[in-house]
């Protein structure tokens, strides 16, 4: 194995630091996410890891767990380590802002991945999942598989997350804009497997005549599943959103309808190629905010589904 | 280097100056949300700046239609805007077809039409009010991602236009198949074969 991976938490950086230091050809770059406990980071994690070896980097993979002053630290030791480039799914749009400037002004570039930030003209990239548009797309799909009408349930993201607010922003442009479609309950599971099977368990209960469940993740869905197959409701459509490799599986096996795919791995890989691109021209040629749009997952495709990537 | 970091210094001032501006020229009667706020500036924008651009970028539907369907590079090199890996080439068409089918029991309403000639629909369009995808919005470029606050407001954007789209359609006349139709219109697609679902800013009845 030719390239370096480590995986460190900020606690450890200071012991890695002296070995980074020694790096030659063409330098580090840092790659900072979320926890990897959830797969979907971790694909991109991977994504970028493998992408920057491939062009002959170091890297260094991080990780923050959502904490805005973890992050800020993890960035401090980034800018003393002079790596030459950070690619970032930061945690907070507002809290993010900081550290990526003064990583900025320390000449170290910033290519965004997966979740935006306040402000434009502090990192080079920004490149995003079109989660609006995904949502658009899973919401169109339950529409059809609704036939149009009856009674659903939507499962809510965790509400501090924007991307919850976004994806369920997007499910209701496309399904209040169907009169007999009529949503009988609305709660969050917060993302979580778990507390969507109790929440499944109890909507169901109030609201028997439930026809399907829209949900703002994949986990939720899983969750939400769950509750119906214990309830002998199987007739029950439900739609998630990510595209993990669960859901995929599920779509295989008649359970869980579709879902909608972030393209995480592949997200993360062109943020090291953008960053390749500027470290070498100067400029990435491309403006800052960039949307990549999400593929719908049905049983026509989920096949070709593995570690958020959809081969062809 | 220096001079890339110094010109992009000078850039992002008067772009986050400019946003500012912008926003303000629509809010300032009432606090609004992103939905008013973008309602507000397609109107503003409709007939001063938005149906003149895609008047100007619109190519004859029969051609671009044809490339698409012989060599789709090509077709998105010679026609398409604003194509990258991580989303499809938009086309911007003017042309006449005849109706062929259409669903307007749906809230999603649509035409099969054909513009070929060959009697067979080679495309639709889509009359709503449930109007699918960002195409009028990824063809105009004075509207640009960075500019804006985040994806909601931009998606409300794209909303917005669909919506300003389908306010200005007059009515199907009955029965509609049989019909010809004239339309000026814009849609987005990610590989030859998939079908052109054209998002309407002009459509009349009979030929023009």
């Amino acid at each position: 194995m030719k390239r370096r991976h480590l995986i460190a938490s900020a606690a450890t950086v200071a012991l890695i630091m002296p070995f980074a230091a020694f790096a030659q050809g063409k330098g580090t770059i840092g790659i900072v996410t979320p926890s990897h406990d959830n797969p979907f980071f971790k694909a991109e994690a991977d994504g970028a890891a493998a992408k920057a070896a491939e062009l002959g980097y170091e890297t260094m993979v991080l990780t923050h767990d959502d904490d805005p002053n973890r992050q800020s630290e993890i960035y401090d030791t980034l800018i003393a380590q002079g790596v030459s480039a950070i690619i970032l799914d930061n945690a907070g749009a507002d809290a993010s802002v900081a550290p990526i400037r003064r990583a900025k002004e320390a000449g170290i570039p910033s290519f965004l991945i997966d979740r935006e930030i306040t402000e434009s003209g502090v990192a080079v990239s920004q490149i995003v999942s079109n989660n609006y548009q995904g949502a658009q797309l899973g919401a169109e799909e339950f529409v059809a598989l609704m036939g149009e009408s009856g009674e659903y349930a939507e499962l809510l993201g965790k509400e501090s997350d924007t991307n919850a607010g976004i994806r369920s922003s997007g499910y209701h442009d496309v399904i209040d804009q169907y009169p007999d479609m009529t949503m009988v309950a609305q709660q969050s599971a917060n993302w979580s497997q778990t507390e969507a099977y109790t929440v499944m368990e109890s909507m169901l209960q109030a609201n028997p005549g439930i026809k399907g469940v829209i949900s703002g993740n994949d986990t939720m869905a899983m969750g939400a599943w769950a509750a119906l197959e214990a309830a002998g409701r199987t007739d029950v459509i439900v739609v998630g959103f990510d595209g993990s490799n669960d859901v995929r599986d599920s779509i295989a096996n008649g359970g869980i309808k579709a879902t909608v795919l972030q393209p995480a791995y592949r997200q993360a890989e062109l943020a090291v190629e953008q960053a390749d691109t500027y470290l070498t021209n100067g400029s990435t040629g491309l403006e800052e905010k960039q949307l990549m749009d999400c593929v719908l997952i049905n049983a026509d495709n989920a096949g070709q589904l593995e570690t958020f990537a959809l081969s062809n | 280097m220096i001079r890339t970091l110094a010109i992009a210094a000078l850039v992002a001032l008067p772009l986050t100056a400019c946003k500012i501006v912008k926003k303000a020229d629509d809010a300032d009667a009432v606090p609004q949300d992103d939905a008013s706020r973008m309602a507000a500036l397609v109107e503003a924008d409709w007939d001063e700046r938005i149906l003149p651009a895609l008047s100007d970028t619109a190519n004859p539907a029969e051609d671009v239609l044809a490339l698409v369907g012989s060599d789709f590079a090509a077709a998105e090199d010679r026609y398409g805007i604003g194509g990258s890996e991580g989303a499809p080439s938009n086309f911007v068409v003017t042309g006449t077809g005849t109706v062929i089918d259409a669903n307007l029991e749906s809230r999603a309403a649509r035409l099969d039409v054909d513009i070929d000639g060959d009697g067979e629909a080679d495309s639709q369009i889509q009359l709503g009010p449930v109007i699918r995808g960002t195409a009028l919005r990824d063809t105009l470029d004075f509207y640009v991602f960075t500019d804006f606050r985040d994806q909601i407001e931009f998606a409300k954007l794209a909303r917005a236009l669909n919506d300003a789209a389908h306010s200005s359609l007059e009515p199907a006349p009955a029965p509609v198949v049989g019909q010809t139709v004239t339309f000026t219109g814009a849609f987005t697609l990610a590989k030859a074969g998939d079908p052109a679902q054209i998002v309407p800013v002009r459509l009349s009845w009979g030929a023009e």
